[in-house]
């Protein structure tokens, strides 16, 4: 890495907008595989429907990531069928948080970080808020229990989805190809 | 590719994460637990784990039931649709946890630091 340049964001109207849709289509299809990987314990995932959102992070400014996250929790709540109930709740913290954090990660950092360290902070801030939550709304002190093995393979799933990020910024026909018309 | 030093720094912080909860989480491992504290509708009991005793807890989804035995706490029952909790192992060491989510029902072992346990009456 290093040799990548800063993307300039995708400039205004059409292109961006589509853009926008592309990336929540493809977060919605990742959260119906999510969704298949059975999981062992409540809370865990793997977070592969974030990818797009940490491709996002270097291809759009904050406003129109913040609409593809949108995109992005809506869809999977319609998937899930959680929509309506508090889980919607915690998927839509941790998502935003997790944004958030990767937004000013980049803005912070610039190119010091890879998309890894990027995904990694976006991981932990989800995780924390929502932990946090569950320590308001839900469960009380025991809350914090949860905290290790959630965090823990955050950080691990993060790191990976970080790795195959960078490989495809570096290696992605089509976002040559968006770049160069940018 | 390369990590860069960000990367590390990132990683490193979330491992000191995982490390400061751990031991918040598991101090006083080892020894087995003597308390079963079930949390859920912003209500909490307290019971020995060394008493076999079946308990319904309620939520917003209807009835969980715990059941104590042998100086183990498990699920056996919870009107959530996925059933993660009734399927997770029985716990007995302090620090170990079973949650239902949907329900908002939350288990786990406490070590017995001087708390009394709440009565029981028959």
């Amino acid at each position: 890495m290093g040799r990548r340049p800063t993307i300039p964001p995708i400039d205004g109207g059409a292109p961006r907008r589509d853009l926008v849709a592309l990336l929540g289509g493809l977060c919605l299809f990742l959260s119906t595989l999510e969704y298949l990987i059975p999981k062992p314990i409540p809370f865990l995932r793997v977070g592969i429907a974030n990818l797009p959102i940490l491709i996002a992070v270097d291809l759009l400014p904050a406003g129109s990531l913040f609409l593809v996250v949108f995109l992005k929790v809506v869809g999977q709540g319609l998937v899930s069928g959680t929509l309506v109930s508090y889980v919607f709740l915690f998927s839509a913290v941790g998502s935003f948080s997790s944004a958030l954090a990767m937004v000013a990660a980049r803005r912070l950092l610039g190119q010091r970080a890879s998309l890894v360290g990027v995904g990694v902070l976006g991981a932990l801030f989800s995780n924390m808020a929502q932990i946090v939550l569950a320590r308001l709304l839900i469960f009380g002190e025991g809350a914090w229990l949860i905290a290790p093995p959630f965090l823990g393979l955050g950080t691990i799933t993060a790191v990976f989805l970080g790795l195959f990020a960078e490989r495809f910024q570096s290696g992605s026909r089509w976002l040559a190809s968006l770049r160069s018309r940018a | 590719m390369k990590l860069r030093p960000f990367d590390y720094l990132a990683i490193l912080l979330s491992v000191a994460a995982v490390g400061a909860f751990s031991v918040f989480a598991y101090a006083g491992r080892g020894k087995s637990g003597d308390v079963v504290v079930i949390e859920a509708s912003g209500q909490r009991w307290l019971y020995p784990l060394g008493q076999s005793r079946r308990e319904e807890v309620h939520g917003p989804l209807g009835v969980t039931v715990v059941v104590i035995k042998d100086g183990k706490a498990s699920v056996v029952d919870s009107p959530c649709p996925d059933k993660l909790c009734v399927h997770m192992a029985p716990v007995s060491k302090p620090g170990q946890w079973i949650a239902c989510l949907p329900n908002r029902v939350f288990v786990r072992v406490r070590g017995d630091d001087g708390q009394k346990t709440d009565d029981t009456s028959y």
